[in-house]
């Protein structure tokens, strides 16, 4: 981030952002999300391009160098993606009113050619897609909120909800659903950042009735459980989840006494990328956060960044508008991002 | 320096137009020897760090992160080294950057005179030391506190910023315990270091003034807060209540003055991060007084002050959040731990864009190699946090756990490496197994090598083939050795002797049982032993192999003793290795061992290799007497100048004998002492007065003859001052022996010019003319110079008897003295039997 030297807006703002990633400043997705998009408004507004392909290639290229630097935010990467769709689409929604204003034959003989020339000037363009970002800036900021607002569905009175971990969704999610039903949470910790506590401390002083447990205690208590609710850091293309780490025994246990799992996830979290390619393998995350620093040295701890909980063991996606199982999620993929064939990198 | 001064001045006008940038001070050198001996040969902030960057290169990016736009270095050694490395460094584009060195700087006091001399920093700064730390913090809240506490408090000249951290037991570090007394305000009350007892591992009694009471009355406390931690400072306050209460009781204690203890903190568990944000104050505070040398004595000297001043230090703890880090540095142990760290934190070590190139190894964990690292086979199953540079070889079958591998390192096949370092070009053979190893650069390790402990092999450091370490130590290269050594930074030996001879004897048979072949044998060794006792010795192959060629090195390495350093027996089973440095430093002392250990030798051989070395010792002489001795060479050059004085304006003996009485009593001088220097002053006369005409008579001195020239002039001088000799050395026996000691160690460190050869060979000769001639003038009685003559050899033949280990330090000191002077005492024999044939005759 160092080697080039901040010269324009983008630069600058590109440098404060992977610091605050670096930093961990931006602490929940929404941020990340919004973030994102205000970079790529700078760097649609400050590069020069006339046309909708020189824009895509700008994009693309600053996509390649930044997703270098950067390969676990997957969900950066997928603003990204979304903003290349939404070129693509409004270039080709353009063209072909053009053209069929000119000679309609013509221009259905010819649609796949016009789809591949994109010509668009800027002019044009540019107030699509300002209208086109700040869609998604709205989308990001009512994400919440809308989940939120579909929890009474899920939730009735006198359940016992089981959730792991700090998730700003699920809390909404929880606290939205209080409003109108009583039912009994039990959080679990989620060590070693113990964030459960948070969250536990949160819904209790909403008034909710609530207990915490340790990680280890999971398989005990989940029998009791009616409906376990968590959130995710990321959904791969096939319904598979990054989460904490943890999810995938709590997914396992849930299983074993057929307890539902609901994903609650923002669109924003959905992801065209398969798990299992080099870029998104978990990390180690320092031990340091494990073990006090006086601690033997010597000794190996494992530390892992996520976990990946395969898509048989999760019953419901709750996405901002939409429910989804989980496998239909290719479905809303192909909806939100332009899969080219030439990105082989994802499949 | 031209570029640097474009760079000064084009800023200028943007500092009137903008808000003033934020600036930094790093101090790039630490004022100490927490990292010797790796700092021998290169700067300590270049120490390198994980992932091709050096401790600079990490605290100037922790600095830019932090939104610094001007920094300032400052060095006082290698400023060289560092202003390449800086050169090359990507980070000199993005920050402006000023580089300072002066080479006399000694202490951190140093260093913020030379820059507030310099006159450039004119705002608010973060003063940091790039040797200290590791982290990743982020500054930016504390300091607009810092900011915002400047407003409110004017007379604040610095927050301190405090980690909230357990004492690390097991690298117990005197320097870091701290006890730190402050209000609510965080205003620090008062500040002491404590030593820790080394069995307890708690602090001892302290006293603390009665003064922070008075302070905390000066105080507003909000109810709420008083209440709140109330409960926190009562608790805390445990280990100093009696004597608080004892305090209190003292003023006429009322209820009021213990109610306020509550709103003092006192904590034992900061450990101060060394980032200062400074006021521009800071630096004129440090000019202004010369004694604060350390960051501790300016915070002492300033609360001692206050009341004065008024000036005022704060504390500002940093709390940590998620994945923030914050490493110490103070010792080696840390550092290499602090490194361990780094490998398991990619995060902390890689900028975002140097990432991808590492990673290279997805299969295995946390594996990052670069792309130009050659590594032969699949590692990808036993490779974990390994960090491995460019152009490093790796062969077949290595288990890499925890590593990190500089650049172009050669590692063999089947090696095992865990929780080790290897900087660049060193090379490790087949088959070796190391573990929790610190291999510095250039560094050769044989195969079949097996080291175990934790040892840390410095720069150039070669192990033979087949070698087994087991014992925790530091290995060095005698060059190193040497140069620390001319820093005049050994160790020193203060142990029994007794004691001493039999660890010897015990470090010398586990030499042989342990098999140590080290190649060339350049090493110094330091073991550690069970009884936690730090000790060093050479090889005995060695001597064997190459006492006779230059039995000197061989023997100055083996007196270089290090002192016992006694640390727990807790430390000693932790598996780290311990850092050999002793803590008292008396150069003097270990220098007389080693001058009696090649005297001890060369005796039996040549004498003239003896004489050689007079002169060092007689300025060593000096050196040990200590603080006596500027008062005692003032006497003696005053004594010099009143003399010669004396003879050009051919005062009376009478006033000079007052003058003379008069510097003494001015000097405070014991009348031994007078006597003694006295009789240097006239013996040097010839040699002061000479050297005043040398200039003009510089032919005549090279063609003339200077024995002689010496000895007419001697004479005139003592004819002329015969007065005064009598005055001072005829009265009593005891100042005719301080006559006769003072003549022999005249001219026994004497060497008449320095043109002249260094031989106190003619010297003897003129001892005993001189003599001669004293009993011609009749200063002296022939009964005194032979029973003198005979307590010296008397004396000589007992140092000799009596066996070099049995004495102590004291004594061995004196027997070496005793040594120089025997050949000086074997010249006056022929001399001295003419004297008792004459007495005999007489009779």
């Amino acid at each position: 981030m160092l080697t080039r030297i901040a010269k324009t807006d983008y630069e600058q703002e590109l440098r404060k952002f992977l610091n605050e990633l670096k930093n961990r400043e931006l602490n929940s997705s929404t941020q990340i999300g919004l973030a994102a998009v205000r970079l790529i408004k700078k760097l649609i507004g400050e590069s020069k391009w006339t046309t909708a392909g020189e824009l895509l290639e700008i994009l693309k290229k600053e996509e390649k160098s930044l997703f270098e630097c950067i390969p676990n935010e997957t969900n950066v990467r997928n603003i990204w993606k979304r903003v290349i769709k939404i070129i693509k689409d409004e270039s080709v929604v353009i063209e072909q009113r053009n053209q069929t204003q000119i000679d309609s034959l013509q221009g259905n003989l010819f649609q796949s050619n016009i789809c591949q020339n994109l010509s668009l000037s800027h002019n044009e363009l540019k107030p699509i897609m300002i209208e086109a970002l700040s869609e998604i800036i709205i989308e990001l900021e009512s994400a919440v909120a809308s989940i939120a607002s579909q929890s009474v569905e899920h939730i009735y009175e006198n359940e016992v909800i089981f959730t792991m971990g700090k998730s700003q969704t699920v809390e909404a999610f929880l606290k939205y659903a209080a409003r109108k039903r009583r039912f009994h949470v039990i959080v679990a910790e989620n060590a070693p950042y113990l964030d459960g506590h948070e969250i536990s401390s949160n819904l209790q002083k909403a008034g909710l009735d609530v207990t915490l447990i340790t990680d280890s205690a999971i398989f005990t208590i989940i029998s009791r459980v009616n409906t376990v609710i968590v959130g995710t850091k990321s959904i791969f293309a096939n319904g598979g989840l990054k989460a904490h780490t943890g999810t995938h025994s709590l997914a396992l246990a849930a299983k074993h006494h057929n307890i539902p799992l609901i994903v609650c996830s923002s669109l924003l979290k959905l992801s065209p990328e398969y798990f299992a390619n080099t870029n998104n393998l978990p990390e180690l995350l320092p031990c340091d956060d494990v073990l006090s620093s006086n601690f033997q040295p010597n000794l190996t701890v494992l530390n892992p960044s996520f976990d990946y909980v395969p898509p048989e063991l999760v019953n419901l996606f709750i996405f901002n508008t939409t429910k989804t199982a989980p496998s239909y999620v290719y479905r809303l993929i192909r909806e939100m991002y332009a899969i080219e064939e030439d990105e082989d990198e994802f499949f | 320096m031209s570029k640097q001064d474009q760079k000064k001045q084009k800023p200028n006008p943007k500092e009137d137009i903008q808000q003033e940038k934020l600036q930094a001070v790093l101090l790039l050198d630490s004022y100490g020897n927490k990292f010797e001996p790796l700092n021998s040969n290169r700067a300590e902030c270049l120490l390198p760090l994980i992932g091709n960057k050096t401790l600079l290169d990490n605290n100037i990016e922790f600095l830019l992160e932090n939104g610094v736009e001007e920094i300032f270095l400052f060095c006082t050694r290698h400023h060289g080294q560092i202003r390449n490395h800086i050169e090359t460094m990507k980070w000199r584009q993005v920050v402006e950057i000023h580089f300072l060195y002066n080479f006399t700087c000694r202490s951190l006091g140093d260093a913020m005179r030379e820059i507030d001399a310099k006159g450039l920093i004119r705002s608010s700064f973060i003063l940091m030391t790039a040797t200290g730390l590791i982290s990743n913090m982020n500054l930016k809240s504390y300091w607009e506190n810092h900011k915002q506490l400047c407003k409110t408090d004017k007379n604040a000249v610095m927050t301190m910023l405090c980690v909230n951290g357990q004492k690390d037991l097991h690298f117990p570090n005197n320097e870091a315990n701290t006890l730190i007394v402050h209000n609510m305000a965080g205003k620090i009350l008062h500040y002491d270091k404590l030593n820790m007892d080394s069995k307890h591992c708690y602090p001892n009694k302290t006293t603390m003034p009665f003064s922070i009471l008075d302070k905390a009355y000066n105080m507003r406390i909000t109810p709420v807060q008083h209440s709140v931690d109330s409960a926190n400072a009562k608790f805390k306050f445990h280990h100093q209540s009696e004597q608080l209460n004892a305090t209190s009781g003292y003023q006429g204690g009322s209820a009021d003055t213990v109610l306020h203890l509550n709103t003092i903190q006192n904590r034992f568990d900061l450990i101060e991060s060394q980032i200062y944000f400074c006021n521009p104050y800071v630096l004129h505070m440090f000019t202004d007084n010369f004694d604060f040398k350390t960051m501790k004595e300016f915070v002492i000297g300033i609360l001692n002050d206050e009341e004065v001043s008024g000036y005022t230090i704060y504390i500002d703890q940093i709390q940590s959040k998620f994945a923030s880090h914050f490493g110490q540095i103070n010792s080696l142990n840390s550092y290499f731990h602090e490194t361990m760290k780094l490998l398991q934190r990619v995060d902390m070590v890689f900028d975002y864009s140097t990432r991808s190139k590492y990673r290279s190894l997805a299969d295995s964990i946390n594996a990052f190699a670069a792309k130009s690292a050659h590594m032969s086979g699949n590692h990808s199953k036993s490779m974990r946090n390994v960090f491995v540079e460019h152009n490093a070889r790796i062969g077949k079958n290595c288990h890499l756990v925890n590593c990190f591998i500089g650049a172009s390192c050669t590692i063999g096949n089947n090696v095992k490496l865990t929780n080790s370092i290897v900087w660049s070009n060193s090379r490790i053979g087949d088959n070796s197994v190391l573990n929790g190893t610190f291999v510095a650069s250039c560094a050769k390790i044989g195969t079949g090598c097996r080291i175990n402990a934790n040892n840390l092999f410095a720069d150039y450091c070669k192990v033979k083939d087949g070698t087994c370490f087991t014992d925790r130590a530091v290995y060095y290269t005698k060059e190193v050795e040497k140069r620390l050594r001319s820093k005049s930074s050994c160790c020193v030996e203060t142990d029994e002797s007794c004691d001493e001879n039999q660890e010897a004897v015990e470090l010398a048979k586990r030499i042989e049982n342990l098999s140590v072949g080290v190649n060339e044998s350049n090493y110094m060794k330091f073991f550690v032993t069970q009884k936690g006792m730090i000790e060093s010795d050479d090889e005995d192959e060695f001597d064997l192999d190459e006492g006779d060629e230059d039995g000197e090195e061989a023997l100055s390495i083996a007196s270089a003793c290090s002192e016992a350093h006694s640390t727990s027996n807790d430390t000693s089973k932790n598996g780290h290795f311990m850092v050999i440095r002793s803590q008292k430093r008396n150069f003097s002392e270990s220098d007389w061992l080693n001058e009696w250990n090649s005297e001890g030798q060369s005796t039996d051989g040549s004498d003239e290799s003896s004489e050689e070395d007079f002169d060092r010792n007689s300025s060593d002489n000096e050196l040990e007497l200590g603080e006596h001795v500027e008062e005692t060479e003032t006497f003696f050059v005053e004594v010099v100048d009143s003399l010669k004085r004396a003879i050009r304006e051919s005062l009376e003996s009478q006033n000079i004998v007052l003058e003379i009485n008069g510097r003494k009593h001015a000097n405070g001088i014991q009348i031994d002492d007078t006597c003694y220097y006295l009789a240097k002053a006239i013996f040097y006369l010839p040699i002061a007065t000479s050297a005043v005409d040398r200039n003009l008579t510089l032919k005549e001195q090279q063609d003339g003859n200077q024995s002689l020239d010496y000895l007419k002039s001697l004479k005139v001088y003592l004819e002329k001052l015969a007065p005064v000799i009598e005055n001072y050395f005829t009265k009593t026996k005891q100042s005719q022996r301080l006559f006769l000691e003072s003549l022999q160690d005249f001219f026994l460190n004497t060497k008449l010019h320095s043109d002249q050869a260094p031989n106190s060979f003619l010297d003897t000769y003129y001892v005993k003319t001189l003599l001669h001639m004293f009993n011609e003038c009749e200063f002296l009685d022939e009964s005194i110079i032979i029973e003198w003559h005979q307590q010296q050899t008397a004396l000589l033949d007992k140092s000799k008897k009596s066996d070099l280990s049995l004495l102590d330090t004291q004594q061995r000191v004196q027997a070496s003295k005793i040594l120089l002077k025997e050949h000086s005492i074997e010249k006056l024999k022929p001399f001295i039997e003419w004297l008792k044939e004459d007495e005999e005759d007489e009779d």
